[in-house]
């Protein structure tokens, strides 16, 4: 009895001590998290000044790139004059998951500039400027940089989504989260691309086109496709997670669907970094001296 | 006769260069087959196989498709090589040289397109046969028309591309103007024949540059007349000498108020 309670009271004392190192494991982890989360918001907030310096051209571009996504309703609204819907797809619907494409590519371009930028930072060495720094390489390479024009596909994403819904406060709200979650998850693909480099050498040709597939499946009907395509849709190129799945959430809400897919978003998004963290083991140096400004 | 052999060298060295880089040659023909099996399907869908639409069936829109996007993605990197050349200073560098730098920036352009169209043509026609079998109502006799026609759109999209390409003797960022351009010519007659468009839009981009890049050499493959032969090639020539000599104009002004700092 005694030695029973000696031995609970030791199973005790060990179980205190891994719920206090699980604790310190999950405090240090939140920590990391918001530390880094933070590093993204000075990022943004310095890239986003140092755009600012060069006004016209900022405005420019997102201009430009608005206007560029536009013609493509243009596009669509002729094709609609023609028919009523293609594969169930009415106008309304085709502007819904332009605007979900539009503003998710914006959001990754506007905060993870640097992505499909990682094969030549390999290449040419730059990487090891990153290495030094007491920051996740993952984040901080990919966080670094800044794709003006993307301002342009993110706003055009939201007045598209206002003249289709009007302002509708929770299907906005759904809309914002889709578009950082698809963001996150079509990085992550896009990442995997990248980091070919350091298993096979230069993988911007690869990159390129996993991004023009993301691209293109996004922004056309997804049931244009046969069964085939589909497959690759929502495993290899998960454009039905990034756009498809979204948009039939915003139009028909339930939680077990939006819950599901931001539980399949975090596991796409942990496969891409633990595929980044082998590769970076790979990666040597070719003492480049550079500077990173 | 001498200064054609250099200009020749150059074209050769261009199709060199880009044969070395065979992942980007075979990325290009990959991108290419992606969107003519995007738009196949997009057709399909809308037909359902049946049916024609302002006398276009599956068939016939397939291979417009293909015959438009194959002028357009056959086009070389003229707007992105010269913004590059004038923005970072290296065309400094070539001023010097016994050549003139809108016919190196020519030859060399050539050079990529050529290999380029040679391998978007065997993926295109595959691509068509495969999937919706010989055009239909083809006439083996407007062939010619139809070559002279793709290679006065090609020519026409790369002095465009040279001409905004050159504006960035003036401005800080151009490829707004690149990306506006671009668009004008892929919705006048890239993604769509022009009969499709509102009878007003389609009489307005008959007196415009863009639909005499992709819409004339697809128009004339799928719909052959010698009326409408005659009456696009013409346009597309005058178009094409008009931006070649504009090249000419802003490269002259542009230059001559360049100012590189450093070395």
């Amino acid at each position: 009895m005694l030695m029973g309670d000696k031995k609970s009271g030791i199973q005790a004392k060990e179980k205190t001590g891994t719920r206090k190192d699980g604790d310190k494991g999950g405090r240090r982890l939140a920590l990391s998290f918001l530390q880094h989360l933070r590093l993204i918001c000075l990022y943004f907030k310095y890239n986003l000044l140092s755009a600012m310096e060069y006004r016209v051209s900022f405005i420019l571009q997102a201009l430009g790139m608005a206007l560029n996504n536009a013609f493509f309703l243009f596009f669509w609204w002729v094709i609609f004059q023609k028919v009523s819907s293609i594969g169930g797809y009415g106008f309304k619907d085709v502007m819904v998951i332009w605007a979900l494409s539009s503003s998710t590519y914006g959001f990754l371009h506007i905060l993870f500039g640097n992505v499909r930028e990682l094969p030549r930072i390999i290449m040419n060495g730059e990487l090891d400027t990153y290495l030094l720094q007491p920051k996740n390489v993952y984040v901080n390479v990919y966080c670094s940089r800044m794709i003006v024009s993307a301002w342009g596909d993110l706003v055009y994403g939201f007045v598209l989504i206002l003249l289709v819904y009007g302002f509708a406060p929770l299907k906005l709200l759904l809309f914002i989260l889709f578009t950082a979650a698809g963001g996150l998850l079509a990085g992550a693909i896009m990442s995997v691309a990248d980091t070919l480099t350091f298993y096979i050498g230069n993988s911007s040709g690869i990159s390129r086109l996993v991004t023009e597939f993301l691209i293109n499946f996004s922004i056309y009907p997804d049931s244009i496709y046969r069964q085939s395509v589909k497959v690759i849709m929502y495993t290899l190129l998960p454009t039905g997670f990034i756009v498809f799945l979204p948009f039939r959430l915003l139009s028909a809400f339930n939680w077990y669907g939006l819950l599901g897919l931001l539980a399949i978003d975090a596991v796409y998004i942990g496969i891409s970094y633990l595929f980044f963290k082998r590769g970076l083991e790979r990666y040597e140096s070719g003492n480049l001296i550079t500077t990173k400004l | 006769m001498r200064k054609l052999r250099k200009y020749l060298l150059v074209v050769k060295t261009g199709i060199n260069s880009n044969l070395i880089y065979t992942a980007d040659f075979l990325a290009g023909a990959l991108f290419f087959a992606l969107v003519i099996f995007i738009f196949m399907q997009l057709w399909e869908a809308i037909f359902f196989n049946d049916g024609s639409m302002e006398g276009y069936t599956v068939n016939r829109l397939v291979w417009y498709y293909i015959a438009a996007e194959m002028v357009i993605l056959s086009k070389s990197d003229v707007f992105r090589s010269m913004n590059e050349e004038i923005k970072s200073g290296n065309i400094a560098y070539k001023l010097n040289k016994p050549y003139s730098f809108v016919l190196y920036q020519f030859s060399e352009g050539m050079g990529q397109i050529a290999v380029r169209l040679m391998t978007n043509l065997p993926v295109g026609l595959l691509l068509g046969f495969l999937y919706v079998g010989k055009l239909e109502g083809l006439n083996i006799s407007a062939l010619p028309a139809v070559v002279i026609s793709t290679m006065f759109g090609i020519l026409l999209n790369f002095f465009m591309d040279a001409f905004i390409g050159m504006t960035s003797f003036w401005t800080e960022d151009n490829s707004a103007f690149y990306w506006i351009v671009q668009k004008l010519s892929f919705m006048l007659g890239l993604f769509l024949p022009l009969e499709f468009l509102p009878k007003i839009i389609r009489e307005i981009a008959l007196y415009l540059p863009f639909s005499y890049i992709a819409y004339a050499p697809a128009r004339l493959l799928t719909s052959f007349s010698m009326e409408e032969f005659l009456s696009m090639v013409p346009i597309q020539i005058l178009y094409t000498v008009l931006f070649a000599a504009l090249s000419a104009l802003i490269y002259s002004r542009g230059v001559r108020k360049l100012n590189v700092n450093g070395g």
